[in-house]
């Protein structure tokens, strides 16, 4: 299977098309309806851009950093792009978090633990603002470890 | 069992006050839960200052190495049915995490605090970290949860934990971050102290408290588990006056600052609609009425404790409000 180098143009690509797919029925399954219903709700109305941002990266020094930068209409990605740091920080959200944290949620560690953990953070938006879409964001982060991913502590 | 009435402490006997202030480990043992609940009411009308609420610690403070767990390992595997632990644990694990996030989340409000409340907070981290010990043992001496490590132990535990509890503990965490960058900024402060005092410690805490509590001592159950419970509810009693009166004098001096109030309950109430999985409070003697009447109760009374009204779309929402908070 093809795997696309983490954080580049083509992984968020990846990241837009699993995203836009959502989850499974069998996923799905392990919650109440309810919360589902919470949100389509949400997503319906959601149009915006949310940037996720990496830092210490393995390669270098450990300051290396990469972003891609997502914007929502009505709840699907359409567009995704590895852009700059200066780029992403237009956009509304900028979640960020270290390499290893990354590495960690990638590989499956729940996406709102991980927030409440600290795991990422969020370095630009309004609190009140990103967390009134909380459930929307957790699902759509849960669905970027399906995106096969090379990471690049694992580079030849 | 029913909700407290809105907006008013019942009347109490000075008497039962007085015991629930003095009491030592042995003697919150034997103080019924609704008292517990009665004197943190009544804490409320007051709303003591910083250094009155640390010396009440001095004397309050209990040990938690004081506890025995060992009739309460008993009475786990032989008293309780499979349904009322997992109800109880449904409950209870959302009080395990709790405490720990509150823990460990407290630090960036004592960064701008007055060196008063700077006091009082080195206070209730030390309380916050004697709770989440509490937790820590119980689950480990009683519900059999095996780990090396506070974070094994809470890993283990997790599972009976709502995935939406992320959603008021992550708002936690991120205001805390917020809070860092200007840990003076009135604004910011009064954010977080909406969502840790006032929602998580004065109405999840101490509604989840009456709940399991209640069903303890009404069983005759869980003896250690009880004290120490108890004696976390007195604790909080200080948490939730202190933060309550920050709250007040904040609003106080700049009305502005009730869109704060209003604007982190609107996110928090919003965010309870989003219910992943049903908490069952049949088996402790709770139906989803009662619940749901004694969250709009714990709510409401802390609310008109800081002097806010609740805007019409809040009190919209709260009449909405869904039952598996205490899970999350
Ligand atoms: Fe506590
Ligand atoms: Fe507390």
């Amino acid at each position: 299977m093809q795997q696309y180098d983490f954080f580049t143009q083509q992984w968020a690509e990846q990241a837009k098309a699993f995203i836009n797919q959502g989850h499974t029925a069998e996923y799905k399954a392990t919650k109440l309806q309810t919360y589902w219903d919470w949100i389509d709700r949400v997503s319906a109305n959601y149009s915006g851009t949310l940037a996720l941002g990496v830092t210490h990266l393995p390669d270098g020094p450990g300051l290396e950093t990469a972003f891609i930068h997502l914007t929502f209409a009505n709840g699907q990605v359409t567009g995704a792009r590895a852009v700059s740091a200066q780029e992403a920080f237009t956009a509304e959200f900028v979640l960020q978090g270290k390499y290893k944290e990354w590495h960690t949620l990638m590989n499956g560690f729940e996406i709102g633990k991980g927030i409440m953990y600290r795991k990422l953070r969020l370095e630009k938006g309004d609190v009140l603002e990103f967390f009134n879409r909380i459930f929307f964001f957790v699902e759509a982060l849960a669905c970027l470890p399906k995106v096969p991913t090379h990471f690049p502590e694992t580079a030849a | 069992m029913g909700a407290l009435p809105e907006n008013e402490a019942k009347p109490v006997a000075a008497e039962i006050m007085h015991t629930v202030d003095t009491a030592d480990l042995k003697g919150i043992a034997k103080v019924d839960i609704d008292d517990v609940i009665d004197y943190v009411h009544q804490g409320l009308e007051r709303l003591p200052d910083p250094m009155s609420l640390y010396s009440l610690y001095l004397k309050q403070r209990w040990n938690v190495d004081d506890l025995d767990f060992s009739q309460d390992r008993r009475d786990w595997n032989e008293r309780i049915s499979e349904a009322e632990k997992q109800s109880f644990l449904a409950i209870a694990s959302g009080f395990h995490h709790g405490e720990r996030q509150v823990e460990v989340d407290l630090v960036p409000f004592m960064l701008g605090g007055t060196d008063e409340e700077k006091v009082f907070i080195t206070s209730q981290l030390e309380d916050e970290a004697r709770h989440t010990v509490f937790f820590d043992r119980f689950y480990k001496q009683v519900v059999g949860l095996e780990g090396e490590t506070i974070m094994d132990v809470l890993d283990g535990s997790w599972q009976h934990v709502s995935e939406t509890f992320s959603g008021a503990f992550g708002l936690l965490a991120y205001l805390g971050d917020a809070l860092k960058r200007d840990p003076e900024d009135p604004s910011l402060r009064v954010r977080f102290a909406t969502n840790y005092m006032l929602w998580i410690e004065g109405v999840l805490a101490l509604s989840v408290q009456k709940i399991t509590l209640g069903y303890c001592r009404k069983r005759g159950i869980l003896p250690a588990y009880y004290t120490g419970f108890n004696a976390t509810t007195r604790d909080e009693s200080r948490h939730v006056q202190f933060g309550l009166k920050i709250l007040h004098t904040a609003v106080h001096e700049d009305p502005r600052l009730v869109k704060d109030v209003h604007d982190v309950l609107r996110t928090l109430l919003r965010m309870n609609g989003a219910v992943s999985r049903t908490v069952t409070y049949e088996p402790l003697g709770w139906d989803r009425e009662g619940v749901r009447a004694l969250f709009a109760s714990q709510l409401k009374r802390k609310v008109h404790a800081i002097g806010v009204e609740l805007s019409p779309d809040l009190q919209a929402m709260v009449a909405k409000m869904e039952p598996e908070m205490a899970g999350g």
